[in-house]
């Protein structure tokens, strides 16, 4: 799954983020919808206790089409505004 | 056997892994107090990863939340959650015969997970199960490789008025395996580190 908690979970990208600082991606500059286990998990919620049954199925994507590089980015933005909440 | 779980069950298969983990956390905040949530996973004992947020139960009220001893390959364990055995890590309860109201499904990291998890669909419907909700994958259809047979099989069922369901296909790379995650500041310090570096 393209989710964010990836770089934290995939083997290749611990193994690049530990030894060479670097993330391998057959990408290139395209772009994925990158979505959070925690989305998926509040859409499953949903599909487990509605009262009234789905009977479908649902794409589940990210809000934005993002490609490495911008993820990064915003990681980077998003630790910033934590750490700047903490002090 | 000394109490009966009085609420409907679900049960979380894969329940210990990325979204696993998450989704019973959701299912047990107090918004969502409806249910019993049962975590089946191998060792039937909780992740090993850190869960701060997880909820001790109400004093006056039985364990909201079940570690469950499940193996895919081992059909002997199947009928676990529906408490055919007393082992339960968590709580004291040993519920003869959980009521059991809807599962979710994420396929195990083994081939042939497809014929194994609709041989349990089956085996979940002879206990009186009405509702599956199957995570798939955005590139796979119904009927296609994989999950994707288990979603046509889902669905079948479904328009036969035999089942509730739900299937859910999110963004998609490649299956995760089991391995140590990465701590948080190791990711942190990746990150910072890229601050200003130009690489893509």
């Amino acid at each position: 799954m393209w989710t964010i908690e990836n770089f934290a979970d995939q083997p290749v990208h611990v193994r690049g983020i530990k030894e060479e600082s670097k993330i391998y991606s057959a990408t290139g500059q395209g772009k994925i919808p990158w979505v959070s286990a925690d989305d998926i998990a509040a859409v499953a919620v949903r599909a487990l206790t509605d009262e009234e049954a789905w009977n479908t199925e649902y794409l589940v994507l990210g809000p934005e089409l993002l490609s490495y590089t911008e993820v990064r980015f915003s990681s980077c933005l998003v630790i910033l505004s934590v750490l700047r909440g903490l002090s | 056997m000394s109490t009966q779980t009085s609420q409907p069950a679900i049960l979380v298969l894969g329940g210990t892994g990325t979204v696993g983990s998450r989704l019973v956390r959701q299912l047990t905040s107090p918004s969502h107090a409806t249910h019993t949530v049962l975590v089946a996973s191998r060792n039937g004992t909780s992740s090993p990863r850190p869960q701060p947020q997880q909820q001790e139960p109400e004093q006056d009220q039985p364990p909201r939340l079940q570690h469950i001893p499940f193996d895919w390959q081992n059909t002997d364990t199947w009928s676990n959650p529906w408490g055919s055995t007393s082992t339960t890590s968590s709580s004291t309860t040993t519920p003869t015969s959980t009521t059991i109201s809807a599962v979710y499904l994420i396929a195990p990291p083994t081939l042939k997970s497809d014929s194994l998890m609709t041989e349990f669909v089956d085996f979940a419907r002879a206990r009186g199960v009405r509702r599956f909700v199957l995570q798939s994958a955005s590139p796979i259809e119904a009927g296609g490789p994989a999950m994707g047979k288990v979603h046509g099989y889902l669905r079948e069922l479904g328009q036969r008025g035999e089942v509730e369901w739900a299937v859910l296909r999110p963004t998609w790379f490649q299956r995760k395996f089991f391995f140590p995650p990465l701590p948080f500041s190791d990711v942190l310090s990746w990150v910072v580190g890229c601050v200003g570096c130009r690489e893509s």
